[in-house]
């Protein structure tokens, strides 16, 4: 499985230096921020996957962080390990309400900033792939309504299609009827093209009928036999 | 006062573990507390001359947090207590505590420092 991307936030740089060696250890990369601004920024430039946050910091504490992280539908789902040198109940208390993953005191045990990172890191991979899920079912369903509508891309569901699971059996199922449908309706298209041409030229065979099957239409042809009969000299109307 | 009564040595024993007893790490950091913890005690001073609760907080807070990684608890236990009492609003002798605090500082970096041979 591939690391993560932590991102550390802590206005001390011992800390920093603390806290980024065993995780970039465990194959992790690592981004820093020296307060909560700093952290909000780094969070809205690049995709980030467990937040360690410190608590007491100038600029933005972590407290007034961890709320405008929540507070972000495009952050809240991110983990947020609180490390803090505040070990009071009342902090630990007021972060987890706010909405903190979980809580490490500092100086921390390298062995349990593991495990705590790892357990967000896989809550945070289950999350990515039920949003993925989510995000391809409906995928699926919008596929459904662009053909009633005529409109349906198969490269749409082109991510679907190569799923190895139920959903992946769905979209190749869909996406198979769907080019049928299309076959069928092409050649549905072309014989109502032929259907079309054929009545054409039966309408035109009509027009064509209704003019020559005429008394003045016959009187007309048998005109024209006898001044072609004249021409070639083989008759006798047009010497007389 | 001997290196032993500064530095707590199961403090410093979890340290060495935290890094893998990697000694070039423990001297960088050995740097860093010195050098940053001469700003917190700068810091300190500066607080309470200008009488600025906050900074003082954060300053302490820094230099707790540090000394209590590097195994400085005697200097982690006074700046906690000041942190604590910044965070209730009632300082007292705070020049006297943070000038107890910057000899302490003082002991634990060279503690430190004899510890990683350089003393």
């Amino acid at each position: 499985m591939s690391g993560g991307r932590v991102l550390v936030v802590d206005d001390e740089r011992m800390n920093r230096m603390l806290l980024r060696r065993p995780i970039e250890a465990a194959g992790h990369e690592v981004v820093e921020a020296m307060n909560g601004r700093e952290a909000l920024d780094r969070l809205r430039d690049a995709p980030v996957d467990v937040v360690l946050l410190d608590l007491v910091m100038p600029e933005m504490d972590g407290y007034e962080t961890l709320a405008a992280i929540k507070a972000d539908p495009a952050l809240a789902h991110l983990p947020v390990i609180v490390v803090s040198g505040v070990d009071e109940l009342a902090s630990v208390v007021r972060c987890i309400e706010i909405g903190a993953t979980d809580y490490l005191t500092k100086p921390f045990e390298v062995s349990i900033l593991r495990a705590r990172l790892e357990a967000s890191l896989a809550g945070k991979r289950v999350r990515d792939l039920e949003l993925e899920y989510l995000e391809q079912v409906s995928r699926v369903t919008g596929a459904a309504r662009a053909l009633e509508e005529g409109v349906f891309d198969p490269a749409s569901l082109e991510a679907v299609t190569a799923r190895d699971d139920a959903l992946g059996l769905l979209a190749r199922r869909f996406a198979s009827m769907a080019d049928q449908i299309r076959v069928r309706e092409e050649q549905l298209r072309r014989e109502v093209r032929e259907l079309r041409i054929e009545i054409d030229q039966v309408r035109q065979a009509q027009r064509v009928a209704a003019i020559t099957d005429t008394d003045f239409f016959r009187d007309l042809r048998s005109r024209a036999g006898d001044l072609r009969r004249e021409v070639r000299g083989d008759g006798t109307g047009a010497e007389g | 006062m001997t290196t032993v009564d500064v530095i707590d040595r199961g403090a410093f024993a979890n340290l060495l573990a935290m890094t893998g007893d990697d000694e070039a790490f423990i001297d960088e950091l050995v740097d860093v507390y010195g050098e940053d913890g001469e700003h917190q005690v700068a810091s300190l001073r500066a607080a309470v001359v200008s009488d600025d609760t906050g900074t003082l907080v954060i300053a302490a807070h820094s230099l707790k947090t540090n000394s209590a990684n590097m195994g400085a608890l005697g200097v982690a236990e006074l700046c906690g207590e000041l942190e604590a009492d910044g965070r209730a609003g009632s300082v007292v002798d705070a020049r006297a505590r943070v000038e107890t605090i910057a000899a302490r500082f003082k002991d634990a970096r060279a503690a430190l420092l004899a510890l990683r041979g350089r003393g």
